[in-house]
């Protein structure tokens, strides 16, 4: 069997929600990957005579205050929030779980003052951590990342030290180490396969969450900068004229709740294919 | 002791239990318990005991649920009840005490509220002298500090205490029956002759009658005044504790009280009945024993057996036996 | 409480505690050492930005910059100056604030009332919904109402409050002119917001309330209470709710930590003198005494809300064993 049919194999025995999901979110990073095939118009083009023009010709969803063609600064305005917040996650699982594992692996007293570390920061709102952040070092790019993933990585590394501890209480671990492997190889060899289903489903779950914040402080001036734009930076444009032209605060906003849902959607579906694996594996009914 | 006349405090007639509509888990059950009466229904386990139990007070877990017959307790009508009238039945008129009293308990609730929140239900007691009688019903069932101990949680209890609790619980309105689901199959074996001792002291005072629900055939010999056999689902032998116990009928039975009196004899090779009971979704054609049974793999009857379900048949000693082998 | 204590072992409840607050001291020193040089990450000179941050008049020649300094003590080492500035600090004197030139220390007071008014507002508000709608999903797992449920949750975590807020302000403050459209004055300023607020609270409260009371339903001691004559209703009020709320507690507690500082976007929208908006206000006037203070009060209040909810745990549930690790 090819790998492609493998995929497609093992996307239709998920659950409905992931499918749902997987195919919003793929028709959402498909346009926004596609956006300069897509859309006719610069999205920093200005052009005053079309001044918050409702949706018509070859602007298909009219124009902002400044006679910019939303169609096109939607599509556009997706990618710097979507990539922020899907580096932010990257870092924070890879981190996260190598924290994690590593501390369930050696215990003691580091482990002790790491956990305390993710207690404190797991409750820290991360828009707070960002806007320190960028009080110190100033807005930007990476200070958005850094900002996320300081906190980010907490609660994946609560995760993975559970299950790195669970597994290694197990009999075949105990097995494994009298058959001379050593500790780090089993942590490599059983905790990360056992771990990727509940770990992939946090990161899906989370993904909404660091979407909304990135959007945020966007909102609040403090994420994407001029000239650039993101769904959050149009909303807080939008607000003003809100009334004469709704599209231009409708637009932004489901374009986030759209782009957030579908995420979920599949991170809901993973966890309960994770749930079911988990049952499964350990003879729960 | 009992006169037959008198109307049976539990009685159950062609009860089948199924899970959902498709697998029949008991069929064809028919059980009475008379007044004072200490009943045991015996099995091994997966036999269909416990899901009897809970049906009798309908408080099956789906998608368990009873898909015929009737079940009475003194007068009401089980199988036709109203939601509310089951309510008054459960706790006022039967106790049930189960196989893990620990896990029976709510953990984060004093031992005393549980014991008298029947009273409460059920006899309008107020809070306050719900927990004055609990700490009585305590003091009856042999708890030490009762006042104490009826303050305390479900964690600080040993085994037998928690055991003594639910009974206490399960007495607390004054039932007339009370269905015991292995009571003392989770505890150590000391401690499983007081709690015994307990219940039979209760039945006396009480007049109670009993449904015991065990696999443990020494305590049917010491507690029941009648035995019910029940293997794969349905009934296969019934009759007065001291003939089944002495003339077992059915081969079943047979094997199960010779299984009982070698361990019992401590010899060295323990007896077994070949092969295993069946699971509740593997349909067997004729008699649900015959695949293990020593008459039917033996005698010519192994047709019969194996083709159609033997009927109840009233033996010389009283019993009712399911089997083709057995003469009337 | 007592009954409680009576089964522990002896001093678990002072030893817990104790670790407790060891781990607030050493948090907040490591913290407040981040905070303390926060002026010298900068790039203008620190020793002005401290200067203005300890003295109300601003109009200052360099004579009487270099003459403060010395004041000061900033010709000091870094480190000294860190002691004698955690000095001040644990006095409750957190310097001046640059735009205001009010005191840091009594301007993060009020603001964290506010904070604390409008958080527990919106989480009381989510935990009134969530128990019972947990509670019923639970009851109902697997059928439609569940699946509904869990379906407007995700719907309420991916709605992004800055556009929930504008939109709602535009329907209930400026079409039908029912609510204020901003401020903090009342009742009724709270509304809006507070609603705003409840949304992901209340999504995550009814999930966990949910996965608590599917466990909850299949325990035993919901089977015997039943079979003592208590309905189904009447077993999950009087035996479930007070275990199946427990994990919920602990999510509770995470999230009024969270909202003390992190409901910015709300606060900055409906104009309330919250944590969130004066930490706004400072990133973006480069308030540089007030973040530090900022900082130090929100990490403290953390794990001091934490160790409470731990507390509370262990009343709640007579069974679990108090130590660092219990959660």
């Amino acid at each position: 069997m090819t790998m492609a049919a493998r995929s497609v194999r093992w996307v239709m025995r998920q659950h409905w929600t992931f499918i749902a999901g997987l195919f919003s979110g793929t028709v959402v990073v498909l346009l926004l990957v596609a956006a300069p095939v897509i859309s006719l118009h610069d999205p920093i083009a200005q052009d005053l005579s079309m001044r918050l023009q409702g949706p018509g010709g070859d602007h298909w969803l009219g124009n902002d205050q400044l006679g910019r063609d939303l169609w096109a600064r939607l599509l556009y305005g997706g990618r710097f929030s979507v990539v922020v917040a899907a580096l932010t996650l990257f870092l924070s699982v890879t981190i996260g779980t190598l924290i994690g594992a590593w501390c369930g692996r050696i215990g003691g007293a580091v482990d002790e003052f790491v956990m305390r570390v993710v207690d404190v920061l797991i409750s820290f709102p991360e828009i707070i951590v960002a806007l320190f952040l960028i009080a110190i070092i100033g807005p930007g790019f990476g200070t958005l990342v850094l900002a996320l993933t300081l906190v980010g990585w907490t609660p994946f590394a609560r995760l993975a030290r559970g299950i790195a501890l669970d597994i290694s209480s197990r009999d075949y671990i105990a097995a494994a180490e009298v058959l001379g492997c050593t500790r780090t190889f089993i942590l490599l060899r059983h905790v990360i396969p056992n771990a990727l289903r509940p770990i992939s489903a946090m990161t899906f779950l989370r993904f909404g969450h660091k979407l909304i914040t990135v959007g945020a402080l966007s909102y609040l001036g403090l994420g994407v900068q001029p000239p650039d734009s993101d769904w959050g930076a149009m909303l807080a444009d939008a607000r003003q004229f809100a009334v004469r032209q709704p599209l231009l605060v409708f637009a932004p906003g489901i374009a986030i709740m759209v782009t957030a849902l579908s995420v979920t959607l599949m991170g809901q579906g993973l966890e309960i294919d994770a749930d079911r694996s988990r049952r499964l594996r350990t003879g729960q009914s | 002791m009992t006169t037959l006349d008198e109307a049976p405090c539990l009685k159950v007639e062609n009860l089948d239990i199924s899970i959902g509509d498709a697998i029949a888990v008991a069929r064809g059950i028919n059980l009475e318990v008379r007044r004072g009466e200490t009943v045991a229904l015996v099995g091994e386990s997966g036999s269909g005991k416990t899901v009897t139990a809970l049906s009798l007070i309908d408080l099956l877990p789906p998608p368990l649920r009873v898909t015929r017959g009737t079940i009475t307790i003194c007068g009401e009508t089980i199988t036709e009840a109203t939601p509310d009238a089951l309510n008054h039945v459960r706790g006022n008129r039967v106790g049930m005490v189960f196989q893990q009293p620990s896990s029976m308990l709510d953990p984060s609730c004093r031992v005393g509220r549980q014991v008298g929140e029947a009273l409460q239900l059920h006899k309008g007691a107020s809070r306050g002298e719900a927990f004055e009688r609990a700490v009585e019903l305590l003091r009856e069932v042999g708890i030490p500090e009762a006042p104490r101990r009826a303050r305390s949680f479900a964690h600080q209890l040993s085994g037998g205490m928690a055991q003594r609790v639910m009974i206490a619980a399960a007495l607390s309105s004054d039932p007339d029956l009370l269905i015991a689901d292995e009571p003392t199959t989770a505890l150590d074996v000391t401690v499983q002759a007081q709690i015994l001792g307990l219940l039979e002291r209760e039945r006396r005072q009480r007049t109670l009658s009993i449904l015991l629900i065990t696999h443990d055939l020494s305590i049917v010999s010491a507690m029941a005044d009648r035995v019910v056999v029940m293997y794969a689902g349905g009934i296969v032998e019934e009759g007065p504790v001291e003939t089944i116990m002495r003339a077992p009928q059915h081969p079943y039975t047979k094997a199960l009280i010779d299984c009982s009196l070698m361990r019992e004899a401590g010899s060295g090779d323990l007896e077994s009945i070949p092969g295993t009971i069946p699971p509740p979704n593997r349909s067997i054609p004729g008699c649900r024993f015959h695949p293990r049974c020593p008459h039917a793999l033996a005698r010519r009857t192994g047709s019969v057996c194996a083709s159609s379900e033997p009927e109840a048949t009233r033996t010389a000693e009283g019993h009712l036996v399911h089997c083709w082998a057995v003469e009337p | 409480m007592l009954a409680w204590r009576a089964n522990l072992p002896a001093g678990a409840m002072e030893r817990f505690l104790l670790k407790r607050a060891i781990v607030l001291v050493v948090t907040l020193t490591l913290v407040s050492f981040l905070a303390f040089l926060v002026p010298w990450l900068g790039d203008a000179d620190p020793a002005r930005a401290i200067i203005r941050s300890r003295v109300a008049d601003l109009a200052l020649d360099s004579a009487a910059v270099e003459a403060l300094r010395i004041r000061l003590g900033l010709d000091q080492p870094l480190l000294h100056q860190f002691f004698a500035w955690l000095g001040r600090v644990f006095q409750g004197d957190l310097g001046l604030s640059f735009t205001s030139r009010l005191p840091v220390a009594d301007q993060i007071l009020r603001a964290i009332g506010v904070s604390a008014t409008l958080a527990l507002s919106a989480l009381f508000l989510a935990l009134a919904i969530a128990l019972p709608v947990g509670t019923l999903a639970a009851v109902h797992q697997g059928r439609r109402f569940d699946g509904i449920v869990t379906f407007i949750a995700q719907g309420f975590v991916s709605i992004p409050e800055y556009w929930l807020a504008p939109v709602l302000v535009l329907l209930f403050a400026v079409e039908l002119g029912w609510l204020p459209s901003a401020g903090w004055s009342g009742f009724e300023t709270l509304i809006l917001p507070a609603a705003v607020l409840c949304l992901r609270p209340l999504a995550y409260f009814s999930q966990v309330m949910r996965a608590s009371m599917i466990d909850v339903l299949h325990a035993n001691y919901i089977l015997a209470a039943r079979s003592r004559g208590l309905g189904l209703a009447g077993a999950l009020v009087r035996h479930g709710l007070r275990n199946g709320i427990q994990p919920v507690l602990t999510v509770f507690a995470l999230w009024l930590a969270g909202l003390l500082g992190g409901s910015v976007v709300v606060e900055v929208i409906f104009a309330i003198p919250g944590m969130g908006r004066l930490i706004y206000s400072a990133v973006i006037n480069n308030d540089m005494p007030m973040l530090q203070g900022s900082i130090i009060c929100i990490v403290g209040l953390a794990i001091i809300i934490n160790t409470a909810a731990d507390v509370l745990y262990g009343v709640l549930n007579p069974t679990v064993t108090v130590s660092g690790d219990a959660r």
